[in-house]
């Protein structure tokens, strides 16, 4: 990550927008998960996203300018039967991205979350791979809108957050769930 | 980015309070008129402040929008069906219905009376109720729309401020989560916004009063410092409004320069 900074100081001058996007999904029970299962999704998905809030806040913090956009999950605000530390990582930046708002607001960078719901990217091959499994039709029932959520989608939230649009916007959860939290 | 809302029908209510030259700016409806208006959306400018509300849609046209101006009392049911009625037939259809009009309250408890309770919360939560049931209604039509209620972030958090004020904005929230879910069936989507301290003509005494210890703790309150400009509500708005968030129903939009973060 420091490396990766320093790189973009060096070749780019400054950092404006950063996005925390990588992670992984592991399923399991709080009562089958392992420590090492524990370990490797909170390491990717939640410290991950540590090291890219420092790294990338010091350059910000030169410019006196920055948004940060950390992408969590609808399991960052409910519980679920499916993972456990998958919901605790994405709690963890949730929660790490509200702390950082605050401790970078008089830097002007601000810091958000977008919660995505069930969206049919890489990380959920099973949603096109077998549409019609019993599974992936319940969760597309259990969505108000009735379909997966595109990552076009996620990428317009995305911009409206890095844009100066949302200038004043820090701290909160944009949430593009196509209405499955607020049932 | 342009023409983002091009060839969509707009309704927004208690967005002609103010002209662009006001002493207290433009309010988030006036705002969200205006940027409606350059990214290509035919805006109806509600209002009961006729005059004002005439006045500021001349302006819009004069800039070369297509904007319309309707006198619209949001807690009157029969004004609502004649507003729809109208939009219908001289527009075919409604495709964004902002629900902003709102007033403010009184703000110690104990004076707080009856006819206080009742006034704040029949504009800013049925009034809300109204715009959202007459506008669906038309909405369902077309299976398509997207419903913006302005809430607060006084409908998240409590504060000493006005407690019917915060009853009203915290139903605003609620409301807006379950017709989401109803309105789901019909691709009309129902989100509201929650804006911060804002210093709009709401809330003339953040400017006139700009050095009161009650104004200066308000800004220093908020994480980003300061107020939070009704051009920034208006963004969200657009946002909300257009097609890059079709699949955004059922949450709130927080625009608070981080207050409710802390
Ligand atoms: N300014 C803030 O700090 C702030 C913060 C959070 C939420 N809000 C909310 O934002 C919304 C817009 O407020 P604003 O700050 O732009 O203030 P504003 O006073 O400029 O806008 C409110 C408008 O509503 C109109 N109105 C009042 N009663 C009406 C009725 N019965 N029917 C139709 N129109 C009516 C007023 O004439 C005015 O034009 C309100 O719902 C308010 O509660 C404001």
């Amino acid at each position: 990550m420091e490396k990766t900074i320093d790189w973009i100081e060096k070749d780019f001058g400054k950092l404006d927008i950063l996005v925390n996007n990588a992670g992984i999904a592991i399923r399991g029970h709080v009562l089958d998960t392992n420590e090492s299962d524990w370990d490797k999704v909170n390491d990717i998905n939640s410290k991950g996203y540590f090291l890219g809030t420092k790294f990338a806040g010091k350059l910000m913090q030169k410019n006196n300018f920055g948004s940060i956009i950390n992408i969590a999950s609808i399991y960052a605000i409910v519980g679920g039967t499916l993972s456990f530390g998958y919901a605790a990582s994405k709690g963890a930046v949730r929660l790490m991205s509200k702390a950082a708002a605050i401790q970078l607001a008089p830097y002007k960078i601000r810091v958000n979350t977008i919660c995505p719901g069930f969206a049919a990217t890489p990380i959920n091959k099973h949603y096109r791979l077998t549409p019609n499994a019993p599974e992936v039709v319940s969760i597309r029932e259990s969505i108000p809108l009735k379909g997966f959520i595109p990552a076009d989608q996620i990428a317009w939230g995305v911009v409206y957050l890095a844009s100066d649009e949302s200038e004043w916007v820090t701290g909160t959860d944009l949430l593009i769930d196509a209405g499955w939290i607020a049932q | 980015m342009t023409n983002r809302l091009e060839g969509k029908v707009a309704l927004i209510t208690g967005s002609g309070g103010a002209l662009f030259d006001s002493e207290f700016g433009l309010g988030f409806g006036g705002s969200s008129a205006f940027r409606f208006c350059q990214e290509g959306a035919t805006v109806i400018v509600s209002d009961i402040n006729d005059d004002t509300g005439q006045q500021f849609t001349e302006e819009l046209r004069e800039k070369g929008f297509n904007a319309h101006y309707k006198h619209l009392d949001t807690t009157n049911e029969t004004e609502w069906k004649k507003t729809i009625d109208w939009i219908e037939k001289d527009f075919g259809k409604l495709d964004i219905l902002v629900n902003n009009a709102g007033i403010a309250g009184r703000n110690d408890l104990f004076e707080t009376t009856e006819p206080d309770w009742d006034k704040v919360n029949d504009i800013n939560s049925k009034g809300c109720f109204l715009g959202t049931k007459l506008g669906g209604i038309l909405m369902r039509k077309n299976n398509f729309g997207s419903i913006i209620n302005i809430a607060s972030m006084f409908g998240i958090i409590g504060s000493k401020a006005s407690l019917p004020y915060h009853a009203s904005k915290g139903a605003v929230i609620s409301m807006s989560k379950a017709a989401a879910i109803q309105l789901a069936p019909y691709k009309i989507r129902v989100n509201s916004v929650c804006p911060g301290f804002a210093a709009t003509p709401l809330n003339p005494f953040f400017r006139t009063e700009s050095e009161s210890s009650i104004v200066v703790g308000r800004k220093e309150e908020t994480p980003l410092k300061g107020f939070v400009p009704a051009d920034q509500i208006a963004w969200g708005i657009v946002y909300l409004a257009s097609d890059e968030s079709e699949w955004v129903t059922g949450t709130e939009l927080v625009i608070d320069g981080g207050y409710t973060a802390q």
